[in-house]
């Protein structure tokens, strides 16, 4: 199988504190890869430097073999085929859904300032396709429902959804999803995780954080364990589970009142 | 007896703050105003803080709701947004033709004032582009407009440049400097490039003030030639009416095709929430770029069109309180609005007719006004219902 | 080139009008830092500090109080008065947008600006102010350089008022609770700082020392015009970002850089040009060094 993501050495420190440290890591194609660990291991911060938000202080990281993307802006990253989604929704509140997904379009088309103010047939066309390949790609999210509708109107599990459509449209080789499942119920969290795996039906490898770990356990094939910036530990699933290393981790981390 | 006891109980505090604050504004305004002056001011702010306290006591939510009443509810421009296609189709060339119409029984003087009014709807149209659609804080726009201006009347007047190339190249050149401006300083947050803006606006002037070899320094330059295609000369005033009504319908048609294009929806989301844009494959810095480099672009080309109506300039049409007055004419119309924006800048440039008798209260009277605006109806006269929203959830 | 004794009159120059600038830049800095507003009327505040200082000099000194107590008297209710401007700024054009974003505060803020500056041409028309008193131009040398008195008494107040700030913010409990709603305005109110009177606080202080600021400016130039706030005010926001916005004793470096700065551009290149050095040193050090020569660039948390 080809690779898809290397991550080397990847270190990260913001004035004294090492928020990422020394990791290595490796996805292959068509791959769905979590990253968990407790709060504050760094696992945002890594997927920040995958993504570009933020510039490595040390190591690498490269798409399929040999790209480098490390230190490249986001837009640029994104456009290469490495698109996210946050944390903390982060969608465009005032757009409509269908909207929302229509800028994900941006990086594959082109029409520029000419083509605005002259508005020959090819942007015209270009504009019914956008919007053509936007509502499928809500369909295909299942928040076809909400097409028209504000984006900060919706309801939560619709935004995180709609989250996901929008990254697709920018038709990534490389998904990476912050906490999808964050604040989902048990019917909700179902319905994601046939979506993500619809997904991975798609040819696209996912990159995941989540702490869901039913989500985790049943999607992943491979598990990846952060603690205070180290990459602890690494494998499938079961393997991880039962790792001494990781039980430490998150017990120690509840006793120290951090769950 | 309770009851008035009651009363003055609660109206104790209000009273004495309001009491405190007359008696603080008294002072305040005393040494520049002079006892009896001050005394007005006292007086006014004694009537609003008792009409409040009024208001407040008859209906306690009445001022609420008077605030609301003024903010709005966005149903207009919603319901313009939903009406037919047909009707937004036809509207904006039936209006055109119903200036074109009345343009025919204008005196001179009205052609006039409505020529300069069309110079300034062009100005807030340009801002409009990178304050309204793309979401940037410029406050030096009309050094822009100098660019242009003073690019026709050096080349018109040492080597007779027709008007026709001047319009193109003015822009031209104007979107260069707006380039070479762009480029370092559109990274910076938002209030930082305001102030960058405001400094790049200041060292225009400054310059053309100075550079008398080039630009004659404060005198101006005198003598620039007024358009003329085929032999006919544009020499009065319902010449130039035309040109502009045919500039500012060209400018209006762009804007809209610019709003609802991909780029203005890029924009938008870069509004919106600028790292999301990022990580969806937006270039952000290209297109605050892009956009800057459009306003200076045209505004370039409305100083061109000043120049050659004016037949003269100097850097004093172009100091900042004018680059304050087209932000004012874009917030106050609507930003991202074209409508808004075009009424904004109609209603502020026809203002100092409408005031003539009380000219000197005009701009005492715009500075309080935008204070309150900001208070009471941010989002402007007409905006579009995406910019009401933002607002609303801003709040 | 051994820098001759032009050299060095422009640098004691320099420092005055530094000073100066400093004094304004105090009031950019600490309201920037608390509220993240760049309060545009605050050199109309300056300059009405200018005004009613002159204004209560002119009186004093017609009732008959000796120059030596009329003037510093004058500082006095000018200060005070003019922290009231600053107060009702606050509150008339700045609390009520306190969560509106950053457009509406920014457009307020030249709004309020605008109606400052045509209240006092209104109010006192259009013609310079002067000073009621000739302020002597006696002075000292000290080698190649001429010192006036007025000189000393500017960088001498200038200081000393810097320094009992700077003991203000770093020793008092009032102090204490600036630095702390500076850093973080949300947790400061949960731990009980009364984030409101702070902010007032703030505006106060600041267009108090503006105002010192205009009266030792209109002694030392002789008068003031209602224009002067607009120049003043916009070189004084260069010194502090210049010295790091936020940073309080970045306010006092950035001010007398500016000022030594400016009076050797005039000195070398020529007086026009002077006002666009301010300009042109406040988009470089935007573009090049955005956090001033003191300040701490703070990453953003996506």
């Amino acid at each position: 199988m080809a690779q898809a993501l290397a991550i080397q050495n990847l270190t990260m420190r913001f004035d004294g504190l090492t928020a990422v440290d020394h990791v290595d890591l490796s996805l292959q194609d068509k791959q769905i890869v979590s990253l968990i660990g407790p709060n504050g291991a760094g696992k945002t911060t890594l997927f920040n430097c995958v993504t570009g938000h933020y510039a490595p202080t040390e190591g690498t990281v490269h798409l399929g073999r040999d790209e480098l993307l490390s230190g490249l802006p986001p837009h640029t990253i994104a456009k290469k085929g490495v698109v996210r989604t946050f944390q903390n929704i982060r969608l465009f509140p005032a757009m409509s859904a269908v909207e929302n997904v229509m800028v994900g379009r941006h990086c594959r088309t082109r029409a520029g300032v000419l083509g605005a103010l002259l508005g020959p047939p090819s942007v015209r066309r270009e504009e019914r396709a956008i919007r053509e390949r936007a509502r499928e790609l809500l369909a295909f999210c299942g928040a076809a429902a909400y097409e028209n509708q504000q984006a900060r109107n919706l309801p939560y599990g619709a935004q995180r959804r709609l989250e996901i459509a929008r990254a697709l449209a920018a038709e990534p080789r490389i998904l990476c999803l912050d906490e999808p499942a964050a604040g989902m119920n048990p019917r909700e969290t179902a319905g994601l995780i046939a979506l993500i795996t619809a997904i991975r039906g798609l040819a696209i490898t996912v990159f995941l954080i989540e702490h869901h770990m039913n989500v985790v356990m049943s999607i992943s094939d491979r598990v990846a364990v952060m603690d205070h910036g180290v990459k602890i530990a690494e494998g499938t699933a079961d393997q991880v589970q039962k790792d001494p290393v990781v039980i430490a981790a998150y017990l120690g981390e509840a006793v120290g009142n951090r769950l | 007896m309770t009851q008035t006891g009651d009363v003055s109980h609660v109206l104790r505090a209000p009273l004495a703050r309001a009491a405190g604050w007359t008696a603080a504004f008294y002072l305040m305004v005393l040494p520049l105003m002079g006892p009896r002056r001050g005394l007005w001011v006292a007086l006014a702010v004694l009537v609003v803080q008792a009409l409040a306290l009024a208001a407040d006591r008859v209906s306690p939510a009445s001022r609420e709701r008077l605030a609301a009443a003024l903010r709005g509810s966005g149903r207009f421009s919603a319901w313009m947004e939903l009406r037919p296609a047909w009707v937004r189709t036809v509207a904006p060339p039936a209006l055109l033709l119903a200036l074109a119409a009345a343009g025919l029984g204008m005196s001179p003087y009205t052609l006039d004032v409505a020529t300069n009014a069309g110079i300034y709807v062009l100005l807030a149209l340009g801002l409009n582009i990178v304050v309204g659609m793309a979401g940037l804080l410029v406050l030096g726009y009309i050094a822009f407009s100098a660019v242009g201006a003073y690019t026709y009347a050096i080349l018109n007047t040492q080597f007779h440049l027709s008007f026709w190339l001047a319009l193109p190249l003015g822009g031209a050149l104007a979107a260069c400097f707006g380039l070479l401006l762009g480029l370092p300083t559109l990274r910076l947050r938002g209030d930082y490039l305001a102030i960058v803006t405001l400094g790049f606006g200041e060292i225009t002037r400054i310059t053309l003030n100075n550079w008398n070899s080039l630009t004659n320094g404060p005198n101006g330059i005198l003598g620039i030639q007024p358009p003329s295609l085929f032999g006919f000369t544009f020499s009065q005033p319902k010449h130039y009416f035309y040109l502009l009504l045919a500039m500012v319908a060209l400018a209006a048609f762009f804007s809209r095709r610019l709003e609802r294009s991909r780029l203005g929806r890029a924009w938008v989301a870069m509004r919106e929430d600028e790292t999301a844009a990022e990580s969806m494959g937006v270039p952000t810095l290209r297109l605050k770029l892009l956009a800057f480099t459009l306003a200076a672009f045209w505004g370039g080309v409305a100083g061109v069109l000043f120049a050659s109506k004016q037949l003269f300039v100097s850097p004093e049409s172009f100091n900042f309180l004018e680059s304050v007055m087209v932000l004012c004419m874009v917030v106050l119309g609507g930003m991202g609005s074209v409508p808004g924006v075009i009424l904004g800048a109609v209603l502020l440039a026809f203002l100092p007719e409408v005031l003539r008798g009380v000219a000197e209260y005009r701009l005492i009277v715009f500075g309080a006004a935008m204070v309150l605006l900001m208070q009471y109806r941010p989002q402007g006269i007409w905006p579009s219902s995406r910019r009401y929203e933002e607002f609303r959830q801003e709040a | 080139m051994i820098p001759g004794g032009e050299f060095f009159q422009q640098i004691v120059n320099g420092l005055t009008v530094g000073a100066v600038y400093a004094l304004i830049a105090l009031g950019y800095t600490m309201v920037y830092g608390i509220i993240e507003l760049i309060n545009f009327a605050h050199g109309e505040i300056y300059m009405i500090g200018a005004y009613i200082g002159t204004i209560a000099a002119a009186l004093l000194l017609g009732a008959g109080v000796p120059a030596a107590a009329a003037i510093p008297l004058a500082i006095v209710a000018a200060a005070a008065l003019t922290g009231f401007y600053g107060l009702s700024a606050e509150r008339i054009a700045y609390r009520p947008l306190r969560k509106a974003g950053r457009l509406a505060p920014l457009i307020s803020a030249l709004g309020l600006s605008i109606f400052l500056q045509q209240y006092v041409l209104l109010a006192q028309g259009a013609r310079d102010k002067v000073f009621p008193e000739e302020i002597t131009s006696a002075g000292f040398t000290l080698g190649p350089v001429r010192v006036a008195f007025v000189q000393v008494l500017i960088l001498g107040v200038a200081a000393l008022l810097m320094v009992a700030l700077q003991g203000f913010v770093r020793r008092t409990r009032m102090g204490r609770a600036m630095r702390c709603a500076a850093q973080d305005p949300v947790m400061a109110s949960l731990v009980g700082v009364p984030v409101d009177r702070v902010i007032a606080l703030t505006f106060i202080i600041g267009s108090a020392l503006a105002a010192v600021a205009g009266v030792l400016v209109v002694m030392y130039y002789g008068k003031v015009n209602y224009l002067a706030g607009y120049t003043a005010g916009l070189k004084a926001f260069t010194a502090a970002v210049l010295g790091g916005i936020g940073n309080i004793p970045g306010a006092m470096v950035g001010g007398l850089f500016l000022g030594v700065v400016e009076s050797l551009a005039a000195g070398y290149i020529g007086g026009e040009y002077k006002d666009v050095v301010a300009f042109v040193m406040l988009v470089v050090v935007l573009i090049v060094r955005p956090q001033g020569l003191l300040g701490v660039r703070v990453p953003d948390k996506i």
